[in-house]
């Protein structure tokens, strides 16, 4: 069993909204016993749509997002942390570990400061370089990984197009040397030709430096060509998870099932056979009983409605949540 | 060949430049690059500069004292006089006015009248760089004023009926103005900044609580807190000290307005994606205020403040024209104006209200300033797609 | 041959600016037949949503059009000449009338103050002279033929009441609502999810057939138009580059940048195809290439590539009306005619 480095044991994040009225206080239950394990070294993807909770998760294995039950441990070989009780020092040296790489390369850069500062600032608010010319040089370093040259660092983040200030993002998530990045929807404000070029650049930073990479997208095309292992999130829970050709080629959960039916081919002549969906996502507020996919299941039966299925392995490290994965494979 | 292709170098070089040169402009500059194109604004800031100066110079530039040391005996509530230079009786390369006397006897029954004398002996010549009342300017002492007469008084906007200059105390009550705003808006941006910052910083119950206090000194209505002050200033203080008081009450009136906009600056700038980054690099509260905060709304609070000036200026002449403000011989437009009133002025001496249209055009100037710098300051205006 | 319901003829629109005169749509021409789906690709800059807007006059108060450009609308027999409407009351037919837009922002295309049901009520009312209960009644039929449950009192609801897939649904009922020929979808299904995505294009779909009317659906995810669309037509900084049909422009692409973007998507069939950006970024419309539009991040150019550098492209009409604007495609059909 290879190094886990991140490990998340039925967490739960909950944000309590403001009472209206009497009565009990309406919580978003963004995440629910949620678990995961993701592999040092390892491209990991998370895809779920609206309200499945990827973002949340994602932030809450930064310490970004509250951890009300559960919890996330972090151990990389040389310091172990537990996250729902990590001490305020201790929260500082994981900060030096961990970044993250936001979606909106327009509100990710501060449009005050020059390229070579936005990609310096880490180092300097962590005081990990002690001289100008050492930061400069590993600015420097790192803008050329990221095809940054000179002038560019001179430049401020309005000259820029959005896939180059996406490389920007990364530069500056990448200056601390951090063994676990965390890429939230790090592509989906792209254009389409300039998407594969900043997936691939990730690709290669993963290969040529062993970051560990949390990969969240709704792009299960996506995905599935970066990613070595995926999980599928619905309504703040992991439905399903297993190494990305696995994935496609056992697919078992219904819901994965529907969302890689519901892509639309690029065949033309393959019109028509996606298993559609009937209804809404519903409120993660108010989260249907039981397994919480039942509303829109096709296959749903009354046990779903009631009770909540496990989390079980059904083969080498290919888990699912669904009272039926068998039948149904 | 050479030649077309140096020129075409030359085209594609000044582009370049030009596409580095915004590449490269911080946000200063570009605000500054924009401010540019609104000839409104730019009309603006130059009158603005204009009349700023005159009222820093304004001992120079004015021929006499504007308090009652330099009055002009004979020339009671006198018509503007302006130099001219030709006349009935020839013309000539300097300008002159005429001679000017009061005199009475029983023939005016015993009431004063103002002569004319427009003789050729009777000119008063105007001279440039003369030496005339001493005024002490920057801690120094000087005599020379830019322009007077010969001989007697020159008063090209006219007297009042002591026989003051106009024309002297309108430079001195823009200075005056001018002052009592920038004290103002001083005090009122620092309370604004601690009370807004913390309020827009911590939010919470913090805000909750300081923004109720905040809308309670907002409805402080100001005339009956100045009839309150005005009672309550001892007439033993100096029209210096009253003066400063003044303005400082005007500074811890106005920061409810300029509070609640630096605190909703903040509040945006808090949750902008980029704080958020520095934050999850284990940045402190000082590095995120420090270095995001801070610069980002030190153009918006220029203009609020340059914003804030015109109201400051206007809440002062209103207090002191009805006679709670300033009083003589400290002089601003407000006390020049409180003996408007009288049917007597409207009807005859209409040169009193001369100071009105430069108190208009600073106010305008401000306003066109502060809209042009609003419009250019949006620093997201190049970038969305 | 039927008359096409809508005719682009070169159409070039530049909007004037601090910095000068920017085109954003470039000599642009296409036709759409009753009851097909054209489909528009293109990435940010292309010019697609501008030229959507263009056959409801909808651009800003700076656009110019240039002399040549015309868009004629084919309606009961009647020809329009769109770019020489004017006024409220002669516009009417093409905003509402026989040509209808959905967006890509549900939230923001309803106003959020007023039901919606008063919306599609309002809109019924200024095209036709039905009365408000008759306007009622159409409305609800819309509500429920797009699949809105509880029709009746969604009617009454407030716009952020609704999802947004329901929004997009409530959005496609207003604009049907006045039998339209022509709906224009402005990347009607990019805000949504995936799974909502698919139940809209299947909505969409249906309608078609049941209005026999047209879309021009304008997209940047090529998988939607191989879904959805009869035609293609494909476009990159202000010029539309190839058209054609949707097998031949998805399985036999002829221009270097729709074989780019074909490159560029990750495809689920095939998990080991390396992704092949198309190099470079999209240049800024103030800074046009001059010549080809697409040669500074064409690949392909090789040895004709100061042909590209220089001269603009002239259209090559292939088989079955594929056309494309390509120095190689130019040069692969003379050789073609030749041999």
């Amino acid at each position: 069993m290879s190094d886990i480095l991140i490990r998340a044991n039925n967490l739960s994040v909950h944000f309590p909204l403001s009472r209206i009225g009497f009565g009990e206080r309406p919580v978003v239950r963004a995440c629910e016993g949620i678990n995961i394990e993701i592999e040092k070294g390892s491209f990991f993807g998370l895809v779920g749509e609206s309200g499945s909770g990827k973002t949340t998760l994602g932030r809450a294995m930064l310490k970004a997002a509250p951890i009300s039950h559960g919890e996330v441990l972090y151990t990389d070989g040389e310091v172990n942390y537990s996250l729902g009780d990590i001490q305020p020092a201790d929260l500082k040296d994981y900060r030096k570990r961990t970044q993250l790489i936001f979606q909106d390369p327009y509100a990710a850069l501060s449009p005050r400061m020059t390229v070579r500062d936005i990609i310096a600032e880490p180092l300097e608010v962590m005081q990990l370089t002690s001289s100008r010319e050492e930061t400069d040089a590993r600015v420097r370093e790192i803008a050329a990984l990221c095809r940054l040259n000179l002038e560019h660092l001179r430049r401020f983040p309005h000259a820029f197009s959005g896939g180059q200030r996406q490389r920007i993002s990364i530069a500056r998530a990448l200056v601390s040397g951090p063994k676990f990045i965390v890429a939230d929807e790090s592509v989906a404000a792209l254009d389409v030709s300039i998407q594969a070029d900043v997936l691939n650049l990730l690709n290669k930073i993963q290969r040529d430096s062993g970051i560990t990479f949390l990969f969240i997208s709704h792009d299960l095309s996506v995905i599935a060509h970066t990613c070595d292992f995926v999980a599928v999130m619905y309504l703040g829970q992991i439905v399903e998870s297993a190494p990305t050709r696995k994935l496609f080629s056992e697919t078992s959960h219904p819901y994965t099932k529907a969302l890689l039916s519901a892509i639309p081919s690029l065949d033309p002549d393959v019109r028509g056979n996606a298993q559609k969906l009937e209804g809404e996502i519903p409120s993660p507020i108010n989260p249907p009983p039981g397994c919480r996919f039942n509303t829109r299941c096709p296959h749903a039966q009354e046990r779903c409605r009631s009770e909540v299925p496990e989390w079980r392995e059904l083969s080498t490290g290919h888990h699912v949540a669904c009272h039926f994965a068998e039948e149904l494979a | 060949m050479t030649e077309t292709a140096t020129i075409e170098e030359t085209d594609v070089n000044v582009d370049q430049k030009r596409k580095e040169a915004y590449f490269t402009a911080s946000q200063g500059q570009l605000i500054w690059t924009r401010f540019k194109k609104q000839k409104a604004a730019m009309v603006g800031a130059g009158i603005l500069i204009v009349l700023i100066l005159a009222g820093f110079f304004a001992p120079f530039l004015t021929p006499y004292d504007p308090t009652i040391a330099g009055r002009d005996e004979n020339y009671l509530n006198g018509a503007p006089t302006i130099p001219k230079f030709c006349d009935d009786n020839g013309c000539s390369l300097r300008p002159f006015i005429y001679t000017y006397k009061r005199t009475r006897s029983i023939a005016t029954n015993f009431r004063w009248m103002t002569e004319i004398d427009t003789g050729i002996d009777a000119r008063r010549y105007v001279v440039f760089f003369t030496e005339g009342d001493e005024y002490s300017f920057l801690g120094m002492k000087f005599k020379t004023h830019l322009f007077g007469v010969d001989s007697g008084k020159i008063h090209i906007f006219g007297t009042d009926s002591t026989g003051k200059d106009i024309y002297s105390r309108t430079l001195q009550a823009i200075n005056t103005s001018l002052a009592v705003g920038t004290i103002g808006v001083l005090i009122a941006f620092i309370l604004a900044l601690i009370i807004g910052g913390v309020s827009g910083y911590y939010g919470g119950w913090i805000d909750s609580v300081l923004q109720m206090i905040t809308d309670a000194v907002r409805t402080i209505p100001t005339i009956p807190l100045f009839m309150a002050l005005a009672a309550f200033i001892p007439d033993t203080w100096s029209s210096e000290t009253r003066f400063l008081f003044i303005s400082i009450i005007l500074g811890f009136v106005g920061w409810p307005t300029l509070a609640r906009r630096v605190r909703t600056h903040l509040l945006t700038e808090r949750n902008q994606e980029y704080v958020l980054a520095a934050q999850l690099c284990g940045a402190s509260a000082g590095h995120v205020i420090r270095r995001h905060l801070l610069p980002s709304f030190t153009s918006y609070i220029i203009v609020d403040l340059i914003i804030s000036f015109p109201y400051m200026v206007l809440s002062e002449t209103a207090l002191s024209f009805i006679g709670l403000g300033l009083k003589d011989p400290v002089n601003s437009l407000g006390v020049m104006l409180q003996n408007v009133t009288s049917a007597d002025v409207l009807l005859n001496y209409q040169w009193y209200f001369i100071p009105v249209f430069f108190f208009i055009t600073l106010v305008l100037a401000f306003v066109f300033v502060g809209d042009g710098l609003r419009d250019a300051a949006d620093p997201y205006a190049d970038t969305k797609k | 041959m039927t008359k096409p319901l809508i005719s682009v003829k070169d159409l070039t629109l530049r909007f004037k600016t601090d910095e000068g005169l920017v085109t954003a749509v470039n000599n642009v021409s296409f036709d759409i037949a009753p009851g097909e789906v054209l489909g528009l690709v293109g990435e940010s800059g292309s010019g697609k949503s501008v030229t959507a807007k263009s056959l409801m006059m909808l651009n800003a108060e700076n656009s110019v059009y240039d002399e040549g450009s015309q868009i004629t609308l084919s309606v009961d027999g009647e020809d329009y000449d769109v770019l020489k409407l004017r006024g409220a009351s002669e516009q009417l037919i093409i905003r509402g009338g026989a040509v209808s837009m959905i967006f890509q922002e549900p939230m923001a295309s309803f106003a959020p103050a007023i039901t919606i049901g008063e919306q599609m009520v309002e809109q019924l009312m200024i095209h036709s002279d039905m009365t408000r209960t008759q306007a009622k009644e159409i409305s609800i039929e819309m509500l429920t033929r797009v699949g809105i449950p509880e029709p009746a009192e969604r009617f009454g609801q407030y716009a952020f009441e609704f999802s947004g897939g329901m929004r997009q649904r409530a959005m496609i009922a207003m604009a049907l609502s006045t039998k339209p020929r022509l709906l224009i979808a402005d990347e009607p299904t990019t805000a949504l999810d995936v799974t909502i995505q698919a139940q809209v294009i299947d909505l969409m779909k249906d309608l078609v057939d049941e209005f026999h009317m047209s879309i021009l659906f304008i997209t940047h995810d090529l998988g939607v138009i191989a879904q959805t669309a009869d035609r293609v037509a494909v476009m990159y900084l202000g010029n539309v580059v190839e058209t054609g049909t949707v097998r031949q422009v998805i399985n036999t692409p002829s221009h270097p940048y729709t074989r780019g973007l074909l490159n560029s998507l990750p495809k689920l069939e095939d998990l080991d195809a390396p992704l092949t950006p198309v190099p470079g970024d999209i240049p800024s419309p103030l800074d046009r290439p001059s010549g080809c539009v697409f040669h500074t991040r064409c690949v392909e150019s090789g040895d004709i590539a100061e042909r590209c550098r220089t001269e603009i492209p002239v259209t090559t009409i292939g088989a079955d009306d594929h056309r494309v604007d390509c120095h190689l495609a130019n040069s692969r059909d003379q050789a073609g005619d030749q041999a």
